[in-house]
Protein backbone atom coordinates (compact mmCIF):
# COMPACT_ATOMS: atom_id res chain seq x y z
CA UNK A 1 0.00 0.00 0.00
CA UNK A 2 1.19 3.47 -0.86
CA UNK A 3 0.93 6.30 1.66
CA UNK A 4 1.60 9.99 1.21
CA UNK A 5 4.36 10.68 3.75
CA UNK A 6 5.47 14.26 4.32
CA UNK A 7 8.82 14.91 5.97
CA UNK A 8 9.56 18.35 7.37
CA UNK A 9 13.32 18.79 7.83
CA UNK A 10 13.95 21.63 10.29
CA UNK A 11 17.45 20.81 11.51
CA UNK A 12 20.86 21.81 10.17
CA UNK A 13 23.37 19.07 9.28
CA UNK A 14 26.29 17.77 11.41
CA UNK A 15 25.54 19.51 14.73
CA UNK A 16 22.92 16.88 15.52
CA UNK A 17 21.93 13.53 14.03
CA UNK A 18 18.37 14.64 13.24
CA UNK A 19 18.90 15.38 9.55
CA UNK A 20 20.79 12.11 9.02
CA UNK A 21 18.01 10.20 10.80
CA UNK A 22 15.46 11.88 8.52
CA UNK A 23 17.43 11.12 5.35
CA UNK A 24 17.86 7.46 6.34
CA UNK A 25 14.11 7.22 6.80
CA UNK A 26 13.38 9.00 3.50
CA UNK A 27 15.62 6.59 1.57
CA UNK A 28 13.99 3.59 3.26
CA UNK A 29 10.46 4.84 2.61
CA UNK A 30 11.40 5.46 -1.03
CA UNK A 31 12.72 1.90 -1.28
CA UNK A 32 9.30 0.76 -0.01
CA UNK A 33 7.74 2.72 -2.87
CA UNK A 34 5.92 5.27 -0.74
CA UNK A 35 4.76 8.68 -1.98
CA UNK A 36 7.37 10.92 -0.34
CA UNK A 37 7.24 14.68 -0.01
CA UNK A 38 10.09 16.58 1.63
CA UNK A 39 9.94 20.15 2.91
CA UNK A 40 13.06 22.01 4.01
CA UNK A 41 12.09 24.54 6.64
CA UNK A 42 13.90 26.74 9.14
CA UNK A 43 17.52 25.55 9.78
CA UNK A 44 16.73 22.57 7.55
CA UNK A 45 17.46 24.79 4.53
CA UNK A 46 21.16 24.68 5.52
CA UNK A 47 21.08 21.05 4.38
CA UNK A 48 20.73 22.38 0.84
CA UNK A 49 23.69 24.78 0.92
CA UNK A 50 26.33 23.97 -1.72
CA UNK A 51 30.08 23.48 -1.12
CA UNK A 52 29.68 21.45 2.08
CA UNK A 53 32.80 19.46 3.00
CA UNK A 54 32.38 17.67 6.34
CA UNK A 55 35.36 15.35 5.68
CA UNK A 56 37.42 16.92 8.46
CA UNK A 57 34.78 16.55 11.19
CA UNK A 58 34.57 13.79 9.89
CA UNK A 59 30.97 13.18 8.93
CA UNK A 60 29.10 11.84 5.94
CA UNK A 61 28.13 14.58 3.48
CA UNK A 62 24.36 14.90 3.82
CA UNK A 63 24.15 17.19 0.79
CA UNK A 64 25.41 14.39 -1.47
CA UNK A 65 22.73 12.11 -0.03
CA UNK A 66 20.11 14.77 -0.78
CA UNK A 67 21.49 15.23 -4.31
CA UNK A 68 20.85 11.51 -4.81
CA UNK A 69 17.13 11.82 -3.92
CA UNK A 70 16.31 12.16 -7.62
CA UNK A 71 17.90 8.77 -8.32
CA UNK A 72 15.47 7.24 -5.83
CA UNK A 73 12.54 8.95 -7.57
CA UNK A 74 12.06 11.35 -4.67
CA UNK A 75 10.97 14.29 -6.79
CA UNK A 76 8.60 16.20 -4.54
CA UNK A 77 11.05 18.48 -2.78
CA UNK A 78 10.08 21.85 -1.41
CA UNK A 79 11.85 24.65 0.41
CA UNK A 80 10.39 27.57 2.32
CA UNK A 81 11.39 30.84 0.64
CA UNK A 82 11.14 32.75 3.90
CA UNK A 83 13.51 30.35 5.69
CA UNK A 84 16.08 31.03 2.93
CA UNK A 85 15.59 34.79 3.11
CA UNK A 86 15.89 34.87 6.92
CA UNK A 87 19.24 33.05 6.57
CA UNK A 88 20.63 35.28 3.79
CA UNK A 89 20.57 32.40 1.31
CA UNK A 90 19.61 32.57 -2.34
CA UNK A 91 18.38 29.84 -4.68
CA UNK A 92 21.71 29.90 -6.55
CA UNK A 93 23.52 28.61 -3.45
CA UNK A 94 21.49 25.42 -3.28
CA UNK A 95 22.64 21.96 -4.38
CA UNK A 96 19.25 21.11 -5.90
CA UNK A 97 16.31 23.10 -7.27
CA UNK A 98 13.44 22.55 -4.86
CA UNK A 99 9.97 23.96 -5.42
CA UNK A 100 9.97 27.20 -3.46
CA UNK A 101 7.13 27.64 -1.02
CA UNK A 102 6.09 31.27 -1.16
CA UNK A 103 2.95 31.21 0.95
CA UNK A 104 2.05 29.33 4.12
CA UNK A 105 -1.10 28.03 2.43
CA UNK A 106 1.14 25.91 0.18
CA UNK A 107 2.72 24.08 3.12
CA UNK A 108 -0.72 23.79 4.73
CA UNK A 109 -2.03 21.97 1.67
CA UNK A 110 1.00 19.61 1.64
CA UNK A 111 0.18 18.72 5.25
CA UNK A 112 -3.49 18.40 4.34
CA UNK A 113 -2.75 15.94 1.51
CA UNK A 114 -0.38 13.80 3.58
CA UNK A 115 -1.40 10.59 5.38
CA UNK A 116 1.44 10.96 7.86
CA UNK A 117 3.72 13.89 8.67
CA UNK A 118 7.07 13.47 10.43
CA UNK A 119 9.26 16.38 11.49
CA UNK A 120 12.98 16.11 12.16
CA UNK B 1 -7.83 19.23 9.93
CA UNK B 2 -4.53 18.60 11.66
CA UNK B 3 -3.63 18.53 15.33
CA UNK B 4 -0.23 20.09 15.93
CA UNK B 5 1.66 18.94 19.02
CA UNK B 6 4.08 21.50 20.44
CA UNK B 7 6.56 19.94 22.89
CA UNK B 8 9.07 22.75 23.44
CA UNK B 9 9.08 26.06 25.26
CA UNK B 10 8.67 29.05 22.92
CA UNK B 11 11.33 30.81 25.00
CA UNK B 12 14.16 28.49 23.97
CA UNK B 13 13.02 26.79 20.79
CA UNK B 14 11.64 27.72 17.37
CA UNK B 15 9.20 24.79 17.50
CA UNK B 16 6.14 27.01 18.02
CA UNK B 17 7.25 29.51 15.37
CA UNK B 18 7.83 26.71 12.86
CA UNK B 19 4.49 25.16 13.76
CA UNK B 20 2.65 28.46 13.29
CA UNK B 21 4.16 28.75 9.80
CA UNK B 22 2.27 25.55 8.91
CA UNK B 23 -1.03 25.92 10.75
CA UNK B 24 -4.25 26.13 8.75
CA UNK B 25 -7.27 28.00 10.18
CA UNK B 26 -9.13 24.75 10.96
CA UNK B 27 -6.14 23.10 12.69
CA UNK B 28 -5.80 22.61 16.44
CA UNK B 29 -2.68 23.08 18.54
CA UNK B 30 -1.97 21.04 21.68
CA UNK B 31 0.77 22.22 24.01
CA UNK B 32 2.45 19.53 26.09
CA UNK B 33 5.70 18.89 27.97
CA UNK B 34 7.67 22.20 27.95
CA UNK B 35 5.32 23.41 25.22
CA UNK B 36 2.90 24.42 27.99
CA UNK B 37 5.13 27.43 28.73
CA UNK B 38 3.39 28.96 25.69
CA UNK B 39 0.81 29.87 28.35
CA UNK B 40 3.16 32.71 29.34
CA UNK B 41 3.73 33.72 25.69
CA UNK B 42 0.23 33.78 24.24
CA UNK B 43 0.59 37.02 22.28
CA UNK B 44 1.94 34.99 19.32
CA UNK B 45 -1.12 32.80 19.07
CA UNK B 46 -4.07 33.55 16.87
CA UNK B 47 -7.53 33.03 18.23
CA UNK B 48 -8.77 31.32 15.04
CA UNK B 49 -7.28 27.96 16.06
CA UNK B 50 -8.49 25.66 18.80
CA UNK B 51 -5.77 25.73 21.47
CA UNK B 52 -5.31 22.97 24.02
CA UNK B 53 -3.06 22.54 27.05
CA UNK B 54 -2.20 19.17 28.59
CA UNK B 55 -3.37 19.33 32.20
CA UNK B 56 -0.75 16.94 33.63
CA UNK B 57 2.11 19.00 32.17
CA UNK B 58 0.60 22.30 33.37
CA UNK B 59 0.19 21.24 36.98
CA UNK B 60 3.64 19.62 36.98
CA UNK B 61 5.10 23.03 36.14
CA UNK B 62 2.90 25.13 38.42
CA UNK B 63 1.00 26.70 35.55
CA UNK B 64 -2.66 27.44 35.26
CA UNK B 65 -3.77 27.63 31.64
CA UNK B 66 -5.24 31.01 30.74
CA UNK B 67 -8.59 31.51 29.03
CA UNK B 68 -7.18 31.12 25.49
CA UNK B 69 -6.67 27.40 26.09
CA UNK B 70 -8.86 24.38 26.72
CA UNK B 71 -7.29 22.17 29.35
CA UNK B 72 -7.36 18.46 28.51
CA UNK B 73 -6.05 15.23 30.02
CA UNK B 74 -4.44 12.19 28.34
CA UNK B 75 -7.81 10.53 27.65
CA UNK B 76 -8.93 13.71 25.86
CA UNK B 77 -5.58 13.82 24.05
CA UNK B 78 -6.25 10.35 22.57
CA UNK B 79 -9.78 11.37 21.54
CA UNK B 80 -8.44 14.59 20.02
CA UNK B 81 -5.97 12.70 17.79
CA UNK B 82 -9.02 10.96 16.31
CA UNK B 83 -11.11 14.10 15.98
CA UNK B 84 -8.36 15.50 13.76
CA UNK B 85 -7.21 13.54 10.72
CA UNK B 86 -3.50 13.51 11.64
CA UNK B 87 -0.96 14.93 14.07
CA UNK B 88 2.25 16.84 13.43
CA UNK B 89 4.83 16.96 16.24
CA UNK B 90 7.04 19.97 16.84
CA UNK B 91 9.81 19.29 19.35
CA UNK C 1 -16.12 8.31 18.36
CA UNK C 2 -16.25 4.95 20.15
CA UNK C 3 -14.88 3.21 17.09
CA UNK C 4 -11.73 1.23 17.74
CA UNK C 5 -8.66 2.62 16.03
CA UNK C 6 -5.10 1.48 15.52
CA UNK C 7 -2.24 3.65 16.70
CA UNK C 8 1.50 3.45 16.28
CA UNK C 9 3.95 5.55 18.27
CA UNK C 10 7.29 6.85 17.01
CA UNK C 11 9.85 7.93 19.59
CA UNK C 12 13.31 9.42 18.99
CA UNK C 13 14.58 11.16 22.17
CA UNK C 14 16.38 9.36 24.98
CA UNK C 15 14.29 8.23 27.93
CA UNK C 16 16.79 9.88 30.29
CA UNK C 17 17.09 13.34 28.77
CA UNK C 18 13.55 13.94 27.59
CA UNK C 19 10.00 13.59 28.85
CA UNK C 20 9.06 11.92 25.55
CA UNK C 21 8.85 8.35 26.88
CA UNK C 22 6.69 9.33 29.86
CA UNK C 23 4.34 11.20 27.53
CA UNK C 24 4.22 8.28 25.10
CA UNK C 25 3.54 5.78 27.91
CA UNK C 26 0.72 7.94 29.28
CA UNK C 27 -0.74 8.28 25.80
CA UNK C 28 -0.48 4.52 25.19
CA UNK C 29 -2.23 3.73 28.48
CA UNK C 30 -5.09 6.11 27.71
CA UNK C 31 -5.45 4.75 24.18
CA UNK C 32 -5.57 1.15 25.43
CA UNK C 33 -8.03 2.10 28.16
CA UNK C 34 -10.33 3.46 25.46
CA UNK C 35 -10.11 0.06 23.69
CA UNK C 36 -7.93 1.27 20.86
CA UNK C 37 -5.02 -0.89 19.83
CA UNK C 38 -1.35 -0.12 19.45
CA UNK C 39 0.12 -1.77 16.39
CA UNK C 40 3.73 -0.87 17.07
CA UNK C 41 6.01 1.41 19.06
CA UNK C 42 9.05 2.28 16.95
CA UNK C 43 12.17 3.45 18.80
CA UNK C 44 14.63 5.49 16.75
CA UNK C 45 17.84 7.37 17.48
CA UNK C 46 18.56 7.75 21.24
CA UNK C 47 15.17 6.24 22.10
CA UNK C 48 16.68 2.83 21.23
CA UNK C 49 18.72 3.00 24.46
CA UNK C 50 15.70 1.93 26.45
CA UNK C 51 15.86 -1.52 24.84
CA UNK C 52 18.91 -2.23 27.02
CA UNK C 53 17.98 -4.92 29.55
CA UNK C 54 20.55 -3.77 32.12
CA UNK C 55 19.30 -0.30 32.99
CA UNK C 56 18.99 0.42 36.69
CA UNK C 57 16.63 3.16 37.86
CA UNK C 58 17.08 5.05 41.14
CA UNK C 59 14.58 3.71 43.69
CA UNK C 60 12.34 6.76 43.62
CA UNK C 61 12.24 7.04 39.83
CA UNK C 62 10.19 5.28 37.20
CA UNK C 63 12.11 2.61 35.29
CA UNK C 64 11.03 3.59 31.78
CA UNK C 65 12.41 0.50 29.96
CA UNK C 66 10.58 -1.69 32.47
CA UNK C 67 7.36 0.26 31.89
CA UNK C 68 7.60 -0.45 28.16
CA UNK C 69 8.22 -4.14 28.84
CA UNK C 70 5.25 -4.28 31.21
CA UNK C 71 2.96 -2.54 28.72
CA UNK C 72 4.12 -4.78 25.87
CA UNK C 73 3.57 -7.95 27.90
CA UNK C 74 0.15 -6.94 29.09
CA UNK C 75 -1.18 -5.77 25.74
CA UNK C 76 0.97 -7.71 23.26
CA UNK C 77 2.48 -4.60 21.73
CA UNK C 78 5.24 -4.85 19.15
CA UNK C 79 8.25 -2.87 20.43
CA UNK C 80 10.69 -2.37 17.56
CA UNK C 81 14.09 -0.70 17.93
CA UNK C 82 15.80 0.58 14.81
CA UNK C 83 18.65 -1.87 14.27
CA UNK C 84 21.19 0.58 12.88
CA UNK C 85 20.49 3.15 15.61
CA UNK C 86 20.58 0.45 18.30
CA UNK C 87 23.73 -1.45 17.40
CA UNK C 88 25.86 1.69 17.17
CA UNK C 89 24.69 2.49 20.70
CA UNK C 90 25.68 -0.96 21.91
CA UNK C 91 22.23 -2.53 22.01
CA UNK C 92 22.66 -6.03 20.54
CA UNK C 93 20.65 -9.20 20.38
CA UNK C 94 22.33 -12.58 20.17
CA UNK C 95 22.44 -12.57 16.36
CA UNK C 96 24.17 -9.18 16.24
CA UNK C 97 26.50 -10.19 19.07
CA UNK C 98 27.67 -13.15 16.99
CA UNK C 99 27.81 -11.16 13.76
CA UNK C 100 30.11 -8.52 15.26
CA UNK C 101 31.85 -10.83 17.76
CA UNK C 102 30.74 -8.56 20.59
CA UNK C 103 31.22 -9.53 24.22
CA UNK C 104 27.60 -9.64 25.21
CA UNK C 105 24.04 -9.17 24.11
CA UNK C 106 21.68 -6.95 26.06
CA UNK C 107 18.47 -6.48 24.10
CA UNK C 108 15.49 -6.54 26.42
CA UNK C 109 13.20 -9.54 25.89
CA UNK C 110 10.13 -7.64 24.71
CA UNK C 111 12.04 -5.59 22.14
CA UNK C 112 13.15 -6.60 18.67
CA UNK C 113 15.79 -5.13 16.37
CA UNK C 114 14.61 -4.34 12.88
CA UNK C 115 14.97 -1.86 10.04
CA UNK C 116 13.27 1.43 9.28
CA UNK C 117 10.98 -0.54 6.99
CA UNK C 118 9.07 -1.42 10.17
CA UNK C 119 8.29 2.27 10.63
CA UNK C 120 7.03 2.46 7.04
CA UNK C 121 4.95 -0.66 7.76
CA UNK C 122 3.55 1.01 10.90
CA UNK C 123 2.57 4.07 8.86
CA UNK C 124 0.82 1.81 6.34
CA UNK C 125 -1.09 -0.22 8.96
CA UNK C 126 -2.08 2.41 11.54
CA UNK C 127 -4.92 4.91 11.60
CA UNK C 128 -2.67 7.37 13.43
CA UNK C 129 1.08 7.59 13.94
CA UNK C 130 1.94 9.85 16.86
CA UNK C 131 5.53 11.13 17.17
CA UNK C 132 6.91 11.83 20.62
Amino acid sequence: MKKNILLILRSAPYGSSKARDAIDFILTAAAYDQDIHVVFQSDGVFLLLNNQDPSQIPAKNTSSLISAFEMYDIDNIYCERQSLTERSLSEEQLIIQPVLIEKSTEIQSLIHQADTVLTF
Amino acid sequence: MTLHLVFSSPFNSNALKECLACVAPTDGILFLEDGVYANQHSQDLTSQNELYMLHEDCIARGLEANASFQTINYDDFVALTLKYSKTVSWR
Amino acid sequence: MNQQKTFSLFISPSAWSSQAHSSALNFAQSALKANHSIYRVFFYSDATLCANNSTVAPQDELNIPLEWVRLAKEHKIDLVTCISAAIKRGILDETEQNRYAAETHNLSEEFSLSGLGQLVDAIIHSDRVISF
